[in-house]
C-alpha cells in the first residue's frame, strides 16, 4: 500500500534521511527517531503535503492523517468526533467516545476538555474518519504512559484492517502496536524490528 | 439658542443608522471575503496586496470622498445617475474608507486560523466547502470585530459624507455633519446633546455586537 524508492528528504536546506526501498502492507508501524531526525517530515511527505528532494513514493488507498497539533473546533465533542464521517453515526460515535473514556464529555464544548482529552477525541475522530491508510504523527504525546499502552492497543484493533504508521517515543507502547517498525537513525530510515531499535538506542545513549 | 425639535432629530438619527448601517454590511459583504483572499497564499502578488490595503486603511475621509465626488459629479463617469448630495454617495463614500479596514483587521486571523486547522481539515478528507464554512466558524470573533472597527470608523465619520452629501438638512445631514452645524451656530448645548446620542447609538450597537463577538461554546 506504501511503496518508498529510495527517497532523500530535506526539511529547507537541512538533510533529514535517505533510504533504500520500502514495502508496506496492512499492518501497524511505529515510527521511532530522536527529535529533528525527520518523522513529522516523512509522515507529512506521506500525506502529500511535503515532497521528496529525491527518489519517489506511492501510497495507494485513502490517507487519514493526523497531524502533531490537530485542531480541535468550537463545538461539542460529539460535533468534533464526527466531523470526518462521511454519513454521520450518532450510536457508533458514542460507542467510540465510550471506548476512550469520553462518553461523559459528549455534549460538552470540546475546547473545555484537557490538552489529553482533546488528544483521545482527535483519536476518536482519526477513528471515526476510517481509510485505508492511518498516519498519526505523536499521537499519545499528551496521554499518561499507561493510558497510552490501552489507546495503542485499542488503535491496533480498530485499523487491523489498514496500514498504520504512527510516530511514538516509547518503545513500549511501540512494541504492544507491532514487532516491526520504521526507525530513522544515522540519517536513514530502515524497516526493522523493534528489538533491532532498541539496541540501537541503548547504544545511543552509551 | 434654538431648541432641537425632536421630528428633526429622530430624522437624522435615522439617517446616520440606515447609512452607516448600509455602508458597513455592504462593505463586510466586500471587506471580509477580501480579507479571505489576502490570507490565502504567500506570492508576491497578493503580498503587495496587502500591503496596499493596510495603507489604505488610513485613507483620509475627504480623499475618499473627494474620489467619489469626482466620480458622481455631473461630468463624472457615473454623473448620469444624479447621485450626488444623496444618502447613496454617503455609502459609497464611506465603503472606500471602511472596507479596507474590514479586510486589513480580518485577514491576519484568517491566516493564523487556516494554519491551525489546514492539514487538520485535509487529513480528515474534509471537501473544501466544509473547510471554508469552519473557517468562518472558527474565525466568528474575529468577523465581528473587523465589521465593528470598520462600523466605528463609518459613524464618526465626517470628511467625506460632508462633501458628497452635502449636509443638506432633512436629506443628507447626519449626526456627524449636524454636530459640526450645530457648533457652527453656537448651539454649544445642541452639540453636545447630539454628540452625546451618537456616542450612545455606537456604544448600543457594539454591546449588540458583542453578544456575537465572544465564544458561545
Amino acid at each position: 500500500m506504501i511503496s518508498i524508492r529510495g527517497i532523500e528528504l530535506r526539511f529547507g536546506e537541512r538533510v533529514l534521511f535517505r533510504s533504500g526501498n520500502i514495502d508496506l502492507t496492512v499492518g501497524a508501524y511505529p515510527l521511532i527517531g530522536l527529535n529533528g531526525t525527520g518523522k513529522t517530515t516523512f509522515l507529512r511527505m506521506l500525506a502529500g503535503f511535503h515532497k521528496p528532494a529525491s527518489g519517489s513514493f506511492s501510497v495507494n488507498g485513502d490517507i487519514m492523517f493526523q497531524p502533531q497539533k490537530p485542531a480541535v473546533f468550537g463545538m461539542s465533542v460529539l460535533g468534533n468526533a464526527m466531523l470526518g464521517m462521511n454519513i454521520r453515526d450518532r450510536d457508533s460515535t458514542l460507542e467510540v467516545l465510550s471506548d476512550v473514556g469520553l462518553a461523559e464529555f459528549a455534549h460538552a464544548p470540546a475546547r473545555t476538555l484537557s490538552v489529553g482529552e482533546q488528544q483521545r477525541l482527535c483519536l476518536c475522530r482519526s477513528i471515526l474518519t476510517g481509510g485505508d491508510v492511518f498516519l498519526f504523527d505523536e499521537p499519545f504525546s499528551a496521554i499518561d504512559l499507561n493510558s497510552a499502552d490501552i489507546l495503542a492497543d485499542y488503535l491496533k484493533s480498530k485499523c487491523s484492517h489498514a496500514l498504520t504508521i504512527l510516530a511514538v517515543h516509547s518503545l513500549k507502547t511501540a512494541r504492544r502496536m507491532s514487532e516491526k517498525c520504521l526507525l530513522i537513525r544515522q540519517g536513514e530510515l530502515i524497516l526493522c524490528d523493534i528489538d533491532a531499535a532498541a539496541a540501537h538506542f541503548i547504544r545511543s545513549i552509551e | 439658542m434654538n431648541e432641537l425639535n425632536i421630528s428633526y432629530v429622530v430624522q437624522i438619527l435615522g439617517l446616520t443608522v440606515c447609512v452607516t448601517l448600509a455602508s458597513t454590511a455592504l462593505s463586510a459583504m466586500i471587506g471580509l471575503p477580501l480579507g479571505y483572499l489576502l490570507s490565502m497564499s504567500k506570492t508576491p502578488v497578493l503580498r503587495r496586496m496587502r500591503s496596499v490595503i493596510s495603507a489604505m486603511t488610513g485613507i483620509p475621509p475627504v480623499v475618499a470622498g473627494l474620489c467619489i465626488y469626482f466620480l458622481l459629479t455631473r461630468n463624472g463617469p457615473l454623473g448620469g445617475f444624479r447621485l450626488l448630495y444623496s444618502p447613496f454617495a454617503m455609502v459609497m463614500a464611506q465603503m472606500v474608507i471602511v472596507i479596507p479596514i474590514i479586510a486589513a483587521v480580518a485577514y491576519p486571523s484568517f491566516m493564523k486560523v487556516r494554519a491551525d486547522i489546514h492539514e487538520t481539515c485535509l487529513g480528515l478528507r474534509l471537501p473544501k466547502a466544509k473547510i471554508f464554512r469552519l473557517l468562518l466558524r472558527e474565525c466568528r470573533t474575529a468577523c465581528v470585530s473587523a465589521v465593528m472597527t470598520g462600523f466605528g470608523r463609518a459613524v464618526s465619520e465626517v470628511g467625506a459624507v460632508m462633501l458628497v452629501g452635502g449636509n443638506i438638512a432633512g436629506r443628507t445631514r447626519v449626526m456627524t455633519t449636524a454636530v459640526l452645524t450645530e457648533t457652527g451656530r453656537g448651539n454649544y448645548a445642541n452639540a453636545m446633546l447630539l454628540g452625546g446620542l451618537l456616542l450612545t447609538l455606537s456604544l448600543a450597537l457594539n454591546l449588540f455586537a458583542g453578544r456575537f463577538r465572544g465564544e458561545h461554546d
